[in-house]
């Protein structure tokens, strides 16, 4: 099948996470991925963005898949179970909810910024090297180390999982894709009842 | 003439991820409104590529023919 451009959004993926040790700044580019598959899935009814356009998937599918980096051992069944999918989105919603939060404290100066990012939301590592303090409000830096953090959590938690099992076992729990079916089933049902 | 065997996915456990949309060299799957994976029977030659990057591991390979539900895979 001939490619399209959006089957090279992986590369996007690798420039997005390498971008973040110059300049943490651009860790607000990681908001599309966050905007866009919502909007897909609330104004669109689908997963175009999990099925065509995640470059983190396509990631992991040319290290898993091509670059044989995957055991390509079955997903445990807890894993994709639908307890632990809703519980971890859950518990993702939280962190980013505190994340929210501390970026607010920051910006209503009541703590002052941190230029760290914290790792599986426990190890703090200093990342300051990438922000020039004053550059822009200090809310808008803290938001960047906050996402970046999140954001490089979750990759790392989908290669670990990666390297176990399928290529794209993340995408079973991944919170977003499990969010945004969410939202097509609500949608697909209330079409069945219209 | 069609293939003697089939995939078919799980709907209640598909995650819609649609890894298998991509692998299939016959392109008889479709994610269905964000919801899960439907592969088209008429289509399906049953090489089972699908089955084998399913992350969730929702799709089996099925003999067709009486009863078409014999599992295989």
């Amino acid at each position: 099948m001939k490619k399209k451009w959006y089957d090279y959004l992986w590369i996007y993926e690798i420039v997005y996470f390498s971008l973040g040790f110059f300049n943490i700044l651009f860790a607000w580019l990681g908001m599309i991925d966050f905007l866009l598959p919502l909007c897909l899935a609330v104004f669109g009814g689908n997963k175009w963005f999990c099925n065509r356009l995640c470059g983190r998937g396509q990631l992991y599918t040319k290290l898993g898949s091509q670059m044989k980096c995957s055991r390509n051992k079955s997903t445990p069944k807890w894993m994709y179970s639908t307890w632990f999918r809703y519980g971890f989105l859950l518990f993702f919603l939280a962190m980013f909810g505190n994340m929210v939060f501390q970026t607010y404290l920051v910006g209503a100066g009541a703590r002052s910024l941190r230029e760290a990012i914290k790792l599986f939301w426990t190890f703090r590592i200093p990342w300051g090297w990438t922000y020039t303090a004053g550059t822009v409000p200090d809310w808008v830096a803290q938001y960047s180390f906050g996402f970046y953090s999140l954001m490089l959590t979750s990759l790392l938690l989908g290669f670990v999982v990666m390297g176990l099992y399928k290529p794209r076992t993340w995408c079973t729990f991944c919170p977003m894709g499990t969010m945004t079916q969410g939202i097509c089933k609500l949608r697909a049902g209330k079409d069945k009842e219209e | 003439m069609k293939s003697k065997r089939f995939a078919s996915a799980d709907k209640k456990v598909c995650v819609a991820c649609g890894s298998c949309v991509l692998v299939c060299p016959k392109q008889a799957i479709t994610v269905v409104k964000g919801c899960y994976a439907n592969v088209d029977k008429d289509l399906c030659v049953g090489c089972g590529r699908c089955a084998g990057i399913c992350p969730a591991g929702c799709i089996s390979v099925k003999e067709r023919g009486a009863g078409d539900e014999k599992e295989v895979v």
